[in-house]
């Protein structure tokens, strides 16, 4: 269930309600917003700095900003927004704090975390949303899977992807390319015609 | 000659993800002038990359973290009485002067070049009080390249000027962006002649009310493009 899709149960608050309620100062607004979005950025910034303090930091920093500053949710999802941000800002203090991960240390580590049970209903449409991209990974060949993985959650540039693996530029663009179309064309089947959430 | 529709997809994916060659680009951008409806598909693409956000299993965060937002979320709307969510703008003046001061050296650097026409709008911009300006460094392949960005908030007016950046091929073009919240913005576009530009760039709206941490000029491989993926080729500093 997507918070944001109208014809869902009434009792639950689409995105858009709380994000005016949170602008408008109700405290129980942020509460539900975090409630629904944090353990997906608290998760999401652990996957890619490996280290809860910084991950904790990340957390709280996004939701002071979305707290405090203007964005203007008709421009897209908020999930969307939230998530993007998370791992710019993941990636930008990942950078700051020296550099990278070594490839090595990335790669065979996207699988899930431990994790607690989550308190909230719509926590299980984002279980389940976790569920079909992993499916959808899953179908992806290894070294397509692997190379956008290491973009998306490690900051990796094709470059140092392919001086690490000593494979030719093109064989990553390559990987890349055919790994993002096959995601898109197996998340197409599994959550319909557009793909989009 | 028609394009397969695995061809059209792999060219989405690399614009999607920044690798395209400069002729794949052009290719693209002809195909979807000739086919707008492309244009969806490659929303639907860069959602799907943007659904892997999803896939590391949720985690909660320690309580504490719960507190130290509500803790500031009350400190924010007590000081914001009455209700205004538009952070202060908070230019100060010796901050102004010492980037007055590096905008008229940037100047001097770009002397012979089209600035001196543009010196009259800079130093008009530099007497307002609500002026704030960035230096640009370029960054790796492009490290000889500099400029600077003076933007006038009252006015919702900014000038560019920049040296030194490369030629670029077909359609690509050098791209503006604002990083508000992590987050990129376009600013504006601009060509240059020689690796350099000067030109008058109206503050987007989007922009009025954002805090702008840094600029960043990237190399787009098509004119329109929405989002940066191009490599960046200057960047601001304090």
């Amino acid at each position: 269930m997507n918070p944001d899709e109208p014809g869902q149960k009434q009792t639950t608050p689409t995105d858009r309600q709380l994000f005016q309620d949170l602008k408008a100062g109700q405290t129980s607004a942020l509460n539900a917003l975090y409630e629904r979005y944090a353990p997906i950025v608290y998760g999401l910034a652990l996957q890619i700095l490996k280290d809860s303090q910084e991950a904790e930091d990340v957390t709280q920093d996004i939701f002071i900003s979305l707290c405090k500053d203007d964005h203007d949710p008709t421009r897209g999802s908020l999930g969307s927004y939230i998530t993007t941000l998370t791992r710019s800002r993941s990636i930008d203090k990942m950078r700051a704090r020296g550099g990278k991960l070594k490839l090595l240390e990335h790669w065979g580590q996207i699988m899930p975390l431990d994790t607690g049970p989550s308190s909230l209903m719509e926590q299980v449409s984002f279980e389940e949303r976790s569920e079909r991209v992993r499916e959808a990974l899953g179908q992806i060949p290894e070294n397509q899977r692997q190379a956008l993985e290491l973009v998306y959650f490690g900051g990796f540039s094709q470059v140092e992807i392919a001086q690490q693996y000593k494979v030719p530029l093109g064989t990553v663009k390559s990987w890349l390319r055919l790994g993002l179309v096959k995601l898109r064309q197996q998340l197409q089947s599994s959550l319909g015609n557009n793909g989009s959430i | 000659m028609t394009a397969s529709s695995e061809h059209i997809q792999e060219l989405i994916a690399g614009f999607v993800l920044g690798n395209l060659e400069p002729e794949e680009a052009e290719e693209l951008e002809q195909l979807i002038a000739q086919k707008p409806e492309l244009n969806n598909e490659v929303e639907h693409v860069k959602a799907s990359l943007g659904l892997m956000a999803y896939v590391p299993q949720p985690v909660s965060p320690p309580s504490r973290v719960q507190s130290a937002i509500l803790n500031e979320f009350q400190e924010f709307h007590a000081s914001q009485e009455p209700k205004t969510l538009t952070r202060p703008i908070s230019w100060r003046w010796s901050w102004v002067l010492a980037s007055a001061a590096a905008a008229l050296a940037f100047g001097f650097g770009l002397d012979n070049y089209r600035l001196r026409s543009q010196d009259e709008s800079v130093i008009a911009m530099l007497q307002q009080p609500n002026t704030r300006l960035f230096a640009l460094r370029g960054t790796g392949s492009t490290v000889r390249a500099s400029g600077g960005v003076v933007m006038d908030l009252d006015k919702q007016d900014a000038v560019l000027a920049v040296q030194n950046l490369p030629a670029l091929s077909g359609t690509q073009t050098y791209h503006l962006w604002a990083v508000v919240d992590g987050e990129k913005v376009a600013f504006g576009r601009f060509k240059t002649t020689e690796g350099k530009a000067v030109e008058k760039i109206p503050l987007p709206p989007g922009l009025y009310n954002s805090v702008i941490s840094s600029l960043v000029v990237t190399a787009e491989p098509i004119a329109e493009s929405p989002s940066p993926v191009g490599p960046e080729v200057l960047v601001s500093v304090l």
